[in-house]
């Protein structure tokens, strides 16, 4: 192992023992393949256990090691050391949720907002299986997919002062899966989702700065996903004026 | 500061948004110059529906607003409203390939093509009207 060293100062806050968070450093050993994953695993099997972060794949997959890094929302597993080095590096938890323990955040709230936009495929009569899959065309797909790589890791909250202002918006990555569905040639939830999305709480409470899709590890671009749903309810709108007669 | 958590009962700490939030990136800076751009353009039209205003009170009078509008102050103040609806006209043109969807037959629009066109038809719409005011 080398035998540099790299500053390391994390958020800790273990409410048991205090009411605000505060910091503490460690001296972690510097690897140029190292990623802050590494080092906070590190610290937590070689320094301190009692250090509580969330983390899994280790692959930019799960979306759980979302913190803040050196003030930026991203994913500690994708994260090089080598990127920071020999500055020191500070690690905070999500910003704009709520702290449970140190790099710990709260996303029940998050979690009730994604499930009230029916993140699923809603069929108003499912077809018998023996009559086959509901087939998609490569343009089909391509009209979607970008917004179905959302892994749910929360940057684009953490990015947002939107939410970080008013936690009632919905947020990004939730009207981004919304939006996903709406635009899957097999779903028939857009009058259900869209009470949702395009109420006071939904995409008008976004004020499109942008910065959910420039954090985005997955480019799932949410930002532009609201805005698009911005334009379509729009249009949806004058045409139910316009001619109340057709198609709601 | 410490919120207790309803469902499991736990505490929370819930940090609060610093009321200079904006100041600490460029991005939400920029953003902020855009919010802000937009009651530079508010102060234009108001100032424009009064010039058409004044249309009504005769020739004397609108002459001499005009002129009361060539002081420093007035050339300041719509100096810095141009460069403002200009920043905030191009903020939106920028993102109009992303948003904006065309499909003619199974063929998309790519995004590229989409704003080039709305920056092209920007310029020309312009300078028309600039022809058809300025000549």
């Amino acid at each position: 192992m080398s035998d540099k060293t790299i500053k390391i100062r994390v958020t800790r806050f273990r409410p048991e023992e205090e009411d605000e968070p505060t910091e503490q450093v460690y001296d972690v050993p510097y690897q140029d393949d190292w990623v802050v994953l590494d080092a906070l695993n590190y610290i937590k099997d070689q320094v301190d256990g009692t250090l509580s972060y969330r983390w899994s794949c280790r692959m930019g997959v799960c979306g759980s090691c979302g913190m803040m890094i050196n003030g930026a929302p991203k994913l500690t597993c994708a994260t090089f050391l080598k990127d920071y080095y020999p500055k020191e590096i500070v690690i905070q938890p999500l910003a704009n949720f709520p702290i449970i323990r140190d790099l710990v955040v709260d996303v029940d709230d998050f979690m009730a907002k994604l499930k009230a936009v029916k993140p699923w495929i809603i069929r108003e009569e499912q077809k018998p299986v023996e009559e086959g899959e509901y087939l998609q065309s490569p343009q089909e797909l391509k009209d979607y997919k970008q917004f179905s790589q959302c892994i749910n890791c929360l940057l684009c909250y953490s990015a947002c002062p939107v939410y970080g202002l008013e936690d009632v918006f919905i947020g990004p990555a939730a009207l981004a899966l919304a939006h996903r569905y709406n635009m899957d040639s097999r779903d028939e939830g857009y009058a259900q989702r869209t009470v949702i999305a395009a109420s006071s709480e939904g995409i008008w409470e976004c004020t499109f700065i942008g910065e959910c899709s420039v954090v985005c590890p997955k480019h799932v671009d949410p930002a532009a996903a609201i805005q698009r749903t911005k334009v379509e309810t729009t249009n949806n709108w004058y045409k139910s004026f316009l001619m109340p007669w057709g198609d709601k | 500061m410490n919120q207790p958590h309803n469902e499991y009962q736990y505490d929370t700490y819930k940090p609060k948004m610093s009321p200079t939030w904006w100041l600490k990136s460029r991005r939400y800076f920029m953003f902020m110059m855009r919010e802000l751009s937009s009651v530079f353009v508010a102060g234009f039209v108001l100032l424009l529906l009064y010039q058409i205003f004044l249309l009504t009170k005769g020739p004397e009078v609108y002459a001499s607003f005009q002129r009361s509008l060539m002081t420093p102050k007035f050339i300041a103040f719509y100096s810095v409203a141009f460069v403002f609806s200009v920043y905030h006209t191009f903020t939106w043109l920028g993102v109009v390939g992303r948003i904006q969807i065309v499909r003619i037959g199974s063929y998309t629009m790519p995004p590229k093509i989409m704003t080039a066109s709305t920056f092209v038809g920007f310029f020309f719409v312009s300078a028309v009207i600039g022809y058809i005011f300025l000549r």
